[in-house]
């Protein structure tokens, strides 16, 4: 009796804004674009909807006339204005929940910033933290328009796209979650990644490759080349399974090394009044392809291909710290490494952190090691 | 309101009280009335009392030297075995008597000599009044009548017609005993005895029912069965005062401790070995005449996830079927609820290529997720229930149309979605992995996938709090029902979740066997034959 009084109870108290959507009445919006505008009070917004009616397993192969997907064009004076104006033009409501990309032009990224365009994205209850930032060459609503292999909708792919970046390392995957984390940090840079399209053929296909740079005012000042990239994954831990390609020392061939596992460690150090950081790069690699003959039984050799992997990682970094000096944004998250151990010290040197950064003298400790030939000890080529 | 309630309440309490009042003590003509000596007399007085029925047969006869006796049988016919009446009855006293040297048979002034030197028949008792005699031929007894004799015969002739042992068909098993109790009480028992031979197994045996007066029988292992317990048994068995008693769910309803619940507290199984084992255990069973199911008390939620295979095999594989089945009643619980809320309240809560998936199958149904999912489920009790009441000849179209109709037309119609059915059709069948439980949680379903429709996965935490609290709440007997889990009893686990190993149960259940826990010697392990010490010498 208690028990059913109570469920009665809560039932009329919980009543009030209690949102009930039937699955049917809800458009999922996988991804959305942010172009810029002629006029410039207005915001464009591309919100790509799963289209479920051509997604049909036997439709899956629809012509491009009627793609499983939708792209709805809104425009609005705000990111929410622009979404509910949608409802206007859609029959069902935008659902953000499984929201997977916001792609922002670089024009839009370059001259308005991206911040008016976030707060949504946060402040909102539906869309989710882990959503994927990226910055597109050219227009925005185009990625979402262009031709997607295996997996029927742009967002989707894309997404998949920046799931598998730690096979190659050349592309940077930041989400809603880092991109802030990045911004209510000391000093550190908010990047994200960067992305463009190929065309061959009559065929528009992605290309993720590089990184967008942001100052702390969330306006694009530049991007990271894919060297460039991995310097900055090296240096932030976010690589975990490149590969770094290197003439042999032995011969004139080229030999791929496949990162294993890698850790850094950044410590900044006040020697004399002197600030210094320090990074500490340990890495594992194995030997995953030759292009020529390389005798692994040779002890010395083994060693020098190892020193190899180290200056290439050496390199790596040194690239991406002089971009990051030209375009005076700390991208490693060096001011929060020395916020966190000198507190005192960072307070002084806080508002001038930008002028600062480029002119750091940093260290840079590489030790690697090769681990393994992997299946064959001979090389097929002689 | 509440006022007003609360008086009409107390109005139809009073009423209660009076009519109990005023119902007069059980009819009973024949209360304590004794035979008569004169034959004749008591013909009459016993016609008096069972009227004209033809299956009531007097069988008057004389025999004795010189046939100087006068007596008279009374029996049920159909109930009796004619040839036990012809030849152990009826031969010996007309025919065997006259081989006797005369002078051997004293006037005879009572029965007993009948008794002991005439009747050549197993159980013989001797009855002075109406009652008993019609009570014992009723039971399928003969009543020897002799003119004269202060007192008649009861001899035991039963023998009417009764469905054999056979295999019982809820309760199957491929590795177990085969039989079942029948509707016949004495060969239950007897099962029950083929399983114990132990003269501590107690059969106590009563009546209940005022008019279809019920043979029941309580069954108990003294010393391991606890005294308060047998005492409660029989106090709740004795205060049951009703017509009727015509299947073992009368007493069951009678003497359960939560009537309210969803829940049974009482058991019931209808293998032997099922209800000794529960015997063994410090359990009572009560068997009732003509119900193929003996009950067993005190009950614990447990019990319904415990098979009788669980025992016979090998401990690896029970424990994890017991962990299915504990899986298959949450889920036969939860399922439909849980796609209902998701499904209309934490779309967020499904991964992408999933939620995909399942808008792509929901797509174009004109229901409401929670309608539909009301609908599929009454569909598939209606489905179960015909397909249970129907004769057996009309029963197979039952699952066409179950399959054709409801599961490939309703789709292709667009009126369902595919993965509602299959939901709704796992759930059903995963609802039958708890056989005890299966009422129960269908309709917990139900109430479950209601409250996940109006508030969501909110409404289903509320709905499982109030089971749990519920569940927490009652007692069978005395012994808590969630008992080993709540209360904890750690010993108890070996037969829970898991079913370990016969070696290591080494006590009966905690709160059940009280009075001798104890149920074999902790050094049971087998282990290969340690090598002989002088031997190695």
């Amino acid at each position: 009796m208690k028990i059913i009084s109570l469920f009665l109870c809560l039932s009329i108290a919980l009543s009030g804004c209690w949102d009930k959507n039937e699955l049917t009445s809800l458009a999922i919006t996988t991804g959305v674009a942010f172009d810029t505008e002629e006029s410039e009070e207005d915001i464009q917004m591309t919100a790509q909807i799963i289209n479920l009616g051509t997604l049909a397993p036997a439709a899956v192969q629809s012509s491009i006339a009627n793609p499983p997907y939708w792209n709805l064009k809104t425009r609005g004076k705000t990111v929410f204005d622009c979404i509910r104006n949608a409802t206007m033009q859609s029959p069902k409501k935008l659902y953000w929940a499984h929201n997977q990309i916001i792609v922002f032009s670089e024009d839009l990224a370059r001259q308005e910033g991206v911040g008016e365009y976030l707060d949504f994205f946060f402040r909102d209850a539906e869309p989710r933290i882990s959503i994927w930032l990226l910055v597109s060459k050219g227009s925005a609503s185009d990625i979402l328009k262009m031709d997607s292999k295996l997996d029927p909708i742009p967002a989707m792919n894309i997404s998949s796209l920046i799931e598998n970046r730690s096979n190659n390392a050349k592309a940077s995957a930041v989400d809603l979650y880092e991109f802030s984390n990045r911004q209510l940090s000391q000093a550190t840079a908010p990047v994200m990644s960067y992305i463009q399209l190929l065309s061959a053929n009559g065929e528009k296909t992605p290309l993720l490759s590089g990184t967008a740079v942001f100052n702390r005012d969330f306006k694009m000042i530049g991007t990271l080349n894919e060297r460039e990239t991995r310097g900055m994954l090296w240096v932030i831990n976010h690589l975990d399974n490149g590969l770094l390609v290197m003439p042999s020392p032995q011969d004139e061939v080229n030999i791929s090394i496949e990162v294993i596992s890698a850790k850094t460690k950044i410590e900044p150090q006040i020697i004399n009044g002197e600030l210094k950081i320090k990074i500490l790069v340990r890495e594992k690699g194995v030997l995953g392809d030759a292009d020529g003959f390389v005798d692994v039984l040779d002890k010395e050799l083994w060693n020098r291909i190892n020193q190899g992997q180290a200056a290439v990682i050496r390199q790596d970094i040194l690239l991406s710290l002089e971009q990051a000096r030209l375009l005076k944004a700390d991208i490693f998250g060096f001011g929060d490494a020395v916020y966190k151990k000198y507190p005192r010290e960072w307070k002084e040197i806080k508002e001038d952190w930008i002028d600062i950064f480029p002119a750091l003298e940093v260290e840079i400790q590489v030790q690697t090691a090769l681990v393994r030939p992997n299946m064959i000890l001979h090389s097929i080529n002689k | 309101m509440f006022g007003f309630l609360k008086k009409k309440v107390r109005a139809t309490q009073l009423h209660r009280i009076n009519e109990k009042k005023q119902s007069p003590a059980p009819d009973s003509a024949t209360a304590g009335e004794q035979l008569n000596t004169d034959l004749d007399e008591n013909l009459i007085r016993l016609r008096e009392i069972i009227g004209s029925s033809p299956d009531m047969v007097v069988r008057k006869f004389n025999f004795g030297p010189r046939y100087s006796y006068k007596a008279a049988l009374f029996f049920v016919d159909g109930l009796v075995d004619k040839k036990i009446i012809n030849e152990t009855i009826i031969k010996p006293l007309m025919y065997d008597m006259h081989l006797l040297d005369t002078q051997q048979i004293r006037p005879m002034k009572d029965a007993s000599q009948l008794q002991s030197i005439l009747l050549s028949v197993g159980d013989v008792k001797e009855v002075s009044s109406f009652e008993e005699l019609i009570k014992a031929s009723l039971y399928g007894n003969t009543v020897l009548l002799v003119d004269g004799f202060s007192k008649a015969l009861d001899i035991d002739t039963k023998g009417w017609q009764a469905r054999s042992v056979q295999e019982p068909t809820i309760e199957q098993v491929v590795r177990g005993p085969r039989e079942g109790f029948t509707e016949t009480l004495r060969y239950n028992t007897a099962l029950l005895r083929r399983k114990i031979l132990n003269p501590n197994l107690i059969i106590e045996q009563m009546i209940v029912g005022e008019q279809t007066r019920t043979h029941i029988a309580i069954a108990y292992l003294k010393g391991v069965s606890s005294p308060e317990l047998l005492a409660e048994v029989r106090s709740r068995l004795s205060r049951i005062k009703t017509d009727a008693i015509l299947e073992s769910g009368y007493i069951e309803q009678f003497i359960e401790d939560a009537p309210y619940s969803l829940f049974s507290t009482v058991g019931n199984t209808e293998k032997p070995d099922i209800a000794a084992a529960r015997i063994l255990e410090g359990r009572v069973a009560i068997l009732v005449d003509g119900t193929p199911f003996a009950l067993t008390v005190p009950m614990l939620f447990i019990e319904g996830f415990q098979a009788a295979e669980d025992y016979y095999s090998r401990p690896y594989y029970a424990s994890f079927i017991r962990l299915l089945r504990f899986a298959a009643f949450f889920l036969s619980i939860l399922a439909p609820a849980v796609y209902v809320a998701l499904l209309t309240y934490h779309q967020e809560f499904i991964p992408t290529p999933l939620l995909i998936t399942m808008a792509l199958s929901v797509q174009g149904i004109p229901f409401p997720a929670l309608v539909e999912a009301i609908l599929m489920g009454l569909i598939f009790e209606i489905l179960r229930e015909g397909g249970i009441r129907l004769p057996q000849q009309v029963g197979q179209a039952i699952s066409i149309v179950g399959a054709l109709v409801i599961g490939q037309a309703a789709v292709q119609a667009g009126l369902v979605d595919q993965a509602m059915i299959i939901l709704i059709a796992f759930t059903a069948v995963s609802s039958f992995l708890v056989v005890t439980h299966t009422d129960a949680s269908t309709l917990i379903r139900f109430l479950l996938v209601l409250m996940a429709g109006v508030l969501g996965a909110f409404g289903i935490v509320i709905g499982l709090l109030a089971l749990l609290v519920h569940l927490a709440a009652l007692r069978s007997f005395g012994v808590p029902y969630l008992e080993p889990i709540a209360p904890l009893v750690i010993g108890d686990l070996k037969d829970s979740y898991i079913r370990a190993p016969w070696w290591t149960m080494l006590k009966r259940p905690h709160l059940i066997a009280v009075q001798n826990p104890t149920r074999q010697s902790d050094n049971l392990r087998p282990s290969p034959p340690q090598p002989d010490q002088t031997e190695a010498d």
